[in-house]
């Protein structure tokens, strides 16, 4: 092998390396960056799942134990990264108030259903400023039904007894059609 | 040699695709663990701690509904998901428990398939057991057994 190809080799070998590990380099730095903006969706979303699942299926005390995780990681959140929106906190609040509605607490109900409206709101003015509809109680708790059964069709769990002489203390029952439609 | 400009071209080019190759996938790995940025770096400070430990318990369970749909990597992901549960706070260990709780309802699922009744029901009752210390007010068979429906769709698609 002559001194001319060795020295080619060398250079050519340098010359990949650099390269290459530039390239790579700058790949990892994009997905990080893009994993970096969506790193809080997993978790969230666990959070969102534990609240509905224990929503569906447990007794009126686990399931605000539930939401209120789900409604502390949030929030925190929201405080600790100036980037995170925590849009899914109305639907939070909403579930609140209908455990509060279903444990027969009626202030707790309002006073959820205010802090799920303001929520609401803020996501409104954020995202969709020219939207004026009005935002009733029932409509809030329909949208959280709908998506609960969008979910359930996703990952389809048994119905939960509405039977009146069931034992289980609470029966979050869904409606066939939101009220005011057909 | 006897044709020094052709081997010094093609050999020269072979060099620099494998060293470039090279070049890549050891530089992306080296920058990814440095950067780690799926461990909530941006939540750096004293009084970030308990939240960023909420956050990596969540992704944790998030991760394990991506296991093998085998009884054995199911009975390790519960075992890890256990490991970890006495570490964290009260608050998130029914999080931890409801996914144990999925992986034992599969694994019976699987089991029962199998033809193994007995393990079947030995692992349907674990599943059963901590669905009844979550709260739940149906622990039939079909309530437990739809605990896994969305991971097994998940699984089906890929």
């Amino acid at each position: 092998m002559t001194r001319g190809v060795k020295t080619t080799f060398l250079a050519a070998a340098f010359l990949g390396l650099g390269l290459g590990g530039y390239w790579g380099y700058s790949e990892a730095c994009e997905a990080s960056d893009s994993l970096v903006s969506g790193q809080y969706i997993g978790p969230t979303y666990v959070a969102a799942d534990f609240a509905r699942v224990q929503f569906q299926h447990s007794v009126t005390e686990h399931a605000r134990q539930a939401v209120m995780l789900q409604i502390r990681v949030l929030e925190q959140l929201e405080a600790a990264d100036k980037d995170f929106h925590g849009s899914e906190l109305g639907l939070a609040y909403t579930r609140l108030a209908m455990i509060e509605e279903a444990a027969g607490r009626p202030d707790a109900e309002k006073q959820a259903l205010a802090q799920a409206r303001a929520r609401y709101e803020r996501f409104r003015t954020q995202r969709v400023p020219s939207q004026r509809e009005e935002l009733t109680d029932e409509k809030m708790k329909t949208l959280l039904k709908r998506l609960d059964e969008a979910a359930d069709r996703f990952a389809p769990t048994p119905a939960r007894s509405t039977d009146p002489q069931s034992k289980r203390d609470t029966t979050f029952s869904l409606p066939s059609e939101p009220p005011g439609q057909s | 040699m006897k044709y020094p400009l052709i081997t010094g071209f093609c050999g020269g080019l072979l060099i620099f695709v494998g060293c470039a190759y090279l070049g890549h996938r050891t530089a992306a790995a080296i920058t990814y663990r440095a950067l780690r940025p799926l461990a909530f770096g941006s939540l750096n400070k004293p009084n970030h701690a308990t939240l960023r430990a909420d956050l990596l318990a969540l992704q944790a369970v998030e991760h394990s509904q991506f296991v093998k749909d085998a009884p054995a990597e199911l009975q390790k992901t519960a075992d890890y998901l256990d490991g970890i549960s006495s570490t964290k706070p009260p608050e998130i260990r029914p999080v931890l428990d409801l996914q144990i709780a999925r992986c034992y309802a599969e694994i019976a699922r699987l089991e029962r398939d199998a033809g193994n009744a007995a393990s079947a029901d030995r692992h349907l009752q674990r599943a059963r057991d901590l669905l009844n210390s979550l709260g739940w007010q149906d622990v039939s068979s079909e309530a437990v057994e739809g605990l896994t429906r969305g991971q097994l769709w998940w699984k089906a698609t890929k």
